[in-house]
């Protein structure tokens, strides 16, 4: 290739590329020379191009933007970190259930029919208290309180068994449907009737008492889902597997008949 | 160990500028070398892991993803937009060989200077150029030619 012709297809190679031949192509490529001058005109090219003024902030607000999650950029402040909202949702649980349940009643039993059922088990035949209380089936919270009023002498209270201490029944065996319907409803107006002298079958204040029973049953079984739901839930929310292990907290609780304090729930 | 949020902002901001010049001399393009950066930083940040030398890293991983994309073209495309044929002569100190070039250039005579600074920095057509030193198209490409000989002469007196 002549002085000349490389010229030419230098100047060309600049200025038309597209329109080289695959031979001219394949010059450019394998001559010496031609290629030379090429890498000369790349090197010439990468050391002349001016760099573009960059807006760094721009650049990081739009990386950040796409890349870093919004909870890592910022520091998390306390109310939405996941402890917390974890802690507010179990308790607004606790409260959901509390209140249902204090709304439906469902384990109440009314001071005066704790006082028709006491009085009820001191008519029954037998020769001293402890004799007439083996004579009748309570549930062990129930028949706690009423040996307390009749052997200990205590006052009357309102009776509303802790659901705490149901679990001692077999929950898992428990098998009472509740039924509102078979609840005998004015048991509470009819005891209290009882009070003004008016005569209860004992058998019917032992329905009752067992009735009583097994709606506990129930309640604790009830609260017993609704936590490992509410567990289970949270879990879910914060990326948590509710098997991996139980979970003890302590919670604070209000039932329905007004006591309060912490209670040891064990999470599975 | 990841970098927190605070650090790796600090390496950003100080490795953006650098990154971005370096993908744009070499692809010749603003919004390419731009994205390519921002390419390197995302996978930096999604390792998870901090870096002995992130400038270094972040150097590197630029000039290697512009060289693929060189070498998605062909020989053809390559001339056509100038790109470099031998790739593999891209080192890590990309920077000290365009001072050197920059250095040649200053080099050559004075409307060889003017006519490179016209085709290869303003990226004039070489009719602009003509017309704007005032000269013949002929002139202009006389000027280029000799100046790519010389330079291509100060690379290879280099070289060895």
């Amino acid at each position: 290739m002549t002085q000349e012709e490389l010229d030419i297809l230098t100047v060309k190679m600049l200025t038309q590329p597209e329109q080289l031949t695959d031979a001219e192509i394949e010059a450019i490529v394998g001559d010496e020379e031609l290629r030379g001058i090429y890498d000369a005109a790349v090197k010439t090219k990468m050391a002349s191009v001016r760099p573009e003024e960059v807006d760094v902030d721009a650049a990081w607000r739009e990386f950040s933007d796409k890349h870093i999650g919004v909870a890592e950029r910022k520091p998390v402040p306390w109310f939405r970190q996941r402890f917390t909202r974890f802690a507010a949702a179990i308790v607004v649980g606790v409260a959901v259930v509390s209140a249902f349940m204090f709304s439906h009643g469902l384990i109440e039993i009314s001071q005066s029919g704790y006082t028709a059922l006491v009085d009820t088990i001191k008519g029954v035949s037998g020769a001293g208290e402890h004799e007439k209380l083996a004579q009748v089936d309570l549930p062990d919270t129930l028949m706690e309180a009423v040996k307390d009023t009749i052997i200990n002498k205590k006052p009357v209270k309102r009776v509303r068994p802790r659901v705490s201490a149901v679990p001692k029944r077999n929950l898992a065996n428990a098998d009472v449907t509740i039924d509102k319907q078979q609840i005998p409803v004015s048991d509470a107006t009819q005891l209290a009737d009882n009070d003004k002298g008016v005569e209860i079958d004992p058998e019917m204040a032992l329905q009752i008492a067992r009735q009583q029973a097994r709606i506990e049953n129930q309640m604790a079984i009830y609260r017993a889902e609704q936590y490992r739901s509410m567990y289970k839930s949270a879990c879910r929310s914060y990326g948590r597997d509710p098997a991996h292990r139980p979970v003890q907290t302590n919670m604070y609780n209000e039932n329905s008949s007004g006591q309060s304090g912490f209670m040891k729930v064990v999470m599975q | 160990m990841q970098y927190t949020v605070t650090e790796f902002e600090a390496i950003y901001k100080r490795c953006y500028p650098r990154a971005v010049g370096l993908a744009h001399s070499l692809l010749y393009d603003a919004e390419e070398a731009m994205d390519i950066a921002q390419q390197v930083f995302a996978a930096l940040w999604d390792t998870r892991i901090q870096v002995d030398n992130p400038d270094a890293f972040v150097y590197r991983s630029v000039k290697n993803m512009c060289i693929n994309r060189i070498n998605t073209n062909n020989n053809r495309e390559r001339i056509k937009k100038l790109y470099a044929i031998d790739t593999e002569t891209i080192d890590d100190d990309i920077d000290k060989r365009l001072d050197d070039v920059r250095d040649a250039i200053k080099s050559l005579s004075t409307r060889e200077q003017e006519v490179v600074n016209e085709i290869f920095s303003q990226g004039s057509t070489y009719r602009e150029a003509a017309a704007n030193l005032n000269v013949s198209v002929s002139t202009i490409n006389k000027n280029v030619v000799s100046a790519l000989r010389s330079l291509r002469a100060h690379f290879k007196i280099q070289k060895k």
